[in-house]
């Protein structure tokens, strides 16, 4: 059986410190899986190692049975991409110029971006539906513009894998839950895989059906959102005391938190 | 979605640099220390020079002396400003540039040095700045590296550390080698005096392979000033590309600072000016920086040429930083003044 993804003992390093120990797991081809943990517990950096941004001290990382130091960097981002926490700019593009990146690796050097690239950048701006912001300067957009910008091109970049570092953080409710619904929608229609490192473990148990969660660097738990979910296990990652009941439409497990108020 | 008419202001403003060009190349023709009419002029340039009883002096002056020094003065403008243009996209820093760099002041090193040991020759003193520039680019570089990467704002100082410390060498040389004072003093300030066709055969190659690769690489060079990351996570070969775009820029401004000497600011300035224009994509700010850069420098040294009724020459350079440093002041106050950090 072929994975989406491979991830085989993987270690990273900064300097002395490890950043991520032994991480080894692996997902199937249109998965959604939330990514959790603590600040500081490595998953920013687990999602660069999967995209070879980051050298790998030891381990190995398959894309669709390749390995990614066997792939170009065009060829690799064809399989694989990610919308960052955020992007800055000293320059003034526009949000279509930056949407428009997005197509750089499907495209040739003399040739450039053609009529089919500037086609899938407008569809893309208003399947996140921005196409209101296209002329605007990224740069002067809202933090939430921005991370809608930044998964426009995502989605014109069109891989077969998504990784989203918080990506829907800066939204508020609507934009939030539409953008959520609309991705995870998508994926499951084309079978794209889905990683989203959450903040929110309430959103990360409404949209995945799996989740990861890290701690120092290490994979604590893996498995099913109903199995993971847990007082003990949540106590154990974020150290935080919390009731867990059902979501009344869709049963997923939500989270309650206990404030200590005097 | 797409703005339709961004295609035809692109248009628009090439078809006007291009004319603005051609009228400041006939203007150019005509004026210089040998009063020249427009009809001699118009007779030289279409061939009829026979039947108007010029004096047979004034060919040599307008195809051997005048029409050399503007298209040398085109080629330094164009790979100034399109090179700055590109350190300014790789570096993410509107500060960026050939002169910051150091590139420009290692090209007038090599000079000196060679001007020193008493080489004379057309092609070994331009040989001699473009190592100058190569050797001060690896010296920034190696500099500017740690564990990491590239740090771009470390390679800005390291630049202007290295370009001080190489100003301060060449004043050094000068002092002890008062023989060269003359020729080290043109290569600091730079100047067109006394250039001809050998100087443009010298230098356009460079110019032309350099000016070619950036353009392939304008679409990375997009990517990479959103950060080596993000450029990275997009598909860019982050290395080889950034090593391409900065070896053709330093081709480009090597070529020119070796047939001109160090020129300030226009590679600082104009891509500043373009970009408030048309917009920040590189592609096409490579194009019009390099066409506004040469009528920049065109008419700077028409003016450093003509501007003294002594007929004495000013330095180019002197004028451009002149002009240039005010201005660059005035983008600065500008941009204060509107408090929109993206005007630049």
């Amino acid at each position: 059986m072929s994975y989406a993804l491979e991830v085989d003992n993987i270690t990273v390093q900064y300097g002395q410190t490890a950043i991520l120990k032994n991480i080894s797991f692996t997902v199937q081809q249109g998965e959604i899986i939330g990514i959790l943990g603590p600040n500081g517990s490595g998953k920013t950096t687990l999602l660069k190692a999967i995209l070879g941004l980051v050298n790998l001290h030891q381990g190995n990382i398959k894309i669709l049975g390749k390995n990614i130091s066997d792939l170009t960097p065009k060829n690799r981002a064809k399989l694989a991409g990610m919308v960052p926490q955020k992007t800055e700019t000293p320059f003034p593009f526009s949000v279509y110029e930056i949407t428009l990146m997005g197509r750089y690796p499907h495209i040739s050097y003399w040739e450039g971006y053609g009529e089919k690239d500037r086609a899938i950048t407008s569809k893309a701006l208003k399947d996140i539906g921005i196409s209101n912001l296209a002329n605007r300067f990224f740069s002067q957009l809202s933090g939430g513009e921005q991370q809608l910008s930044l998964l426009a091109r995502l989605r014109a970049q069109d891989p077969s894998i998504f990784f989203l570092d918080e990506a829907t953080s800066a939204l508020d409710i609507k934009r939030k839950i539409e953008s959520l619904d609309f991705i995870c929608n998508f994926s499951k229609y084309k079978q794209k895989t889905l990683l989203t490192v959450f903040h929110d473990i309430n959103l990360a148990a409404l949209y995945c059906k799996r989740l990861l969660l890290i701690k120092n660097g290490s994979i604590k738990y893996d498995g099913p959102t109903s199995e993971i979910l847990t007082p003990q296990k949540i106590m154990d990652i974020f150290e935080t005391e919390v009731i867990i009941t059902k979501h009344p439409l869709t049963g997923a497990p939500q989270v309650f938190f206990k404030p200590s108020l005097t | 979605m797409k703005p339709f008419n961004s295609k035809y202001k692109l248009a628009a403003i090439w078809t006007l640099l291009a004319f603005i060009y051609l009228c400041v190349i006939t203007v150019g023709l005509k004026y210089g220390r040998y009063p020249t009419s427009w009809s001699q002029v118009l007779s030289i340039i279409l061939g009829k020079s026979a039947q108007c009883d010029n004096p047979p002096v004034l060919k040599t002056i307008i195809f051997d002396l005048r029409m050399p020094r503007l298209i040398i003065a085109t080629i330094v403008g164009a790979a100034l400003a399109s090179a700055g243009a590109v350190f300014q996209g790789l570096l993410r820093n509107p500060l960026a540039d050939p002169f910051t760099l150091g590139v420009s002041t290692g090209a007038a090193f090599g000079a000196t040095i060679a001007l020193i040991v008493g080489v004379t020759s057309t092609i070994t003193i331009p040989l001699a700045a473009m190592g100058g520039a190569f050797l001060t680019l690896a010296i920034v570089l190696f500099l500017a590296k740690d564990k990491e990467g590239l740090q771009p704002a470390t390679m800005i100082l390291a630049g202007i550390v290295v370009s001080t410390f190489l100003s301060a060498l060449i004043s050094l040389l000068k002092s002890l080698d008062e023989e060269s004072l003359a020729s080290i003093v043109f290569w600091m300030l730079g100047s067109f005096g006394g250039r001809d066709w050998s100087h443009v055969l010298f230098a356009a190659p460079y110019f032309i392979i350099g000016f070619l690769a950036v353009l392939a690489y304008s679409r990375d060079l997009d990517l990479l000033s959103l950060g080596e990351l993000e450029a990275k996570q997009l598909g860019v070969p982050v290395y080889k590309s950034r090593l391409i775009l900065m070896v053709a820029s330093c081709l480009m401004t090597a070529a020119a600072v070796s047939v001109s000497g160090v020129i300030g600011f226009v590679g600082l300035v104009v891509p500043h000016i373009v970009r408030l224009l048309q917009g920040p994509k590189h592609g096409n700010l490579i194009i019009t920086s390099a066409m506004l850069g040469a009528i920049v420098t065109v008419i700077a040294d028409l003016l450093a040429k003509n501007l003294l009724s002594s007929g004495e020459e000013l330095p180019v350079g002197v004028l451009t930083t002149l002009i240039g440093g005010p201005f660059f002041c005035y983008l600065l106050w500008q941009k204060k003044r509107i408090s929109d950090k993206n005007f630049l």
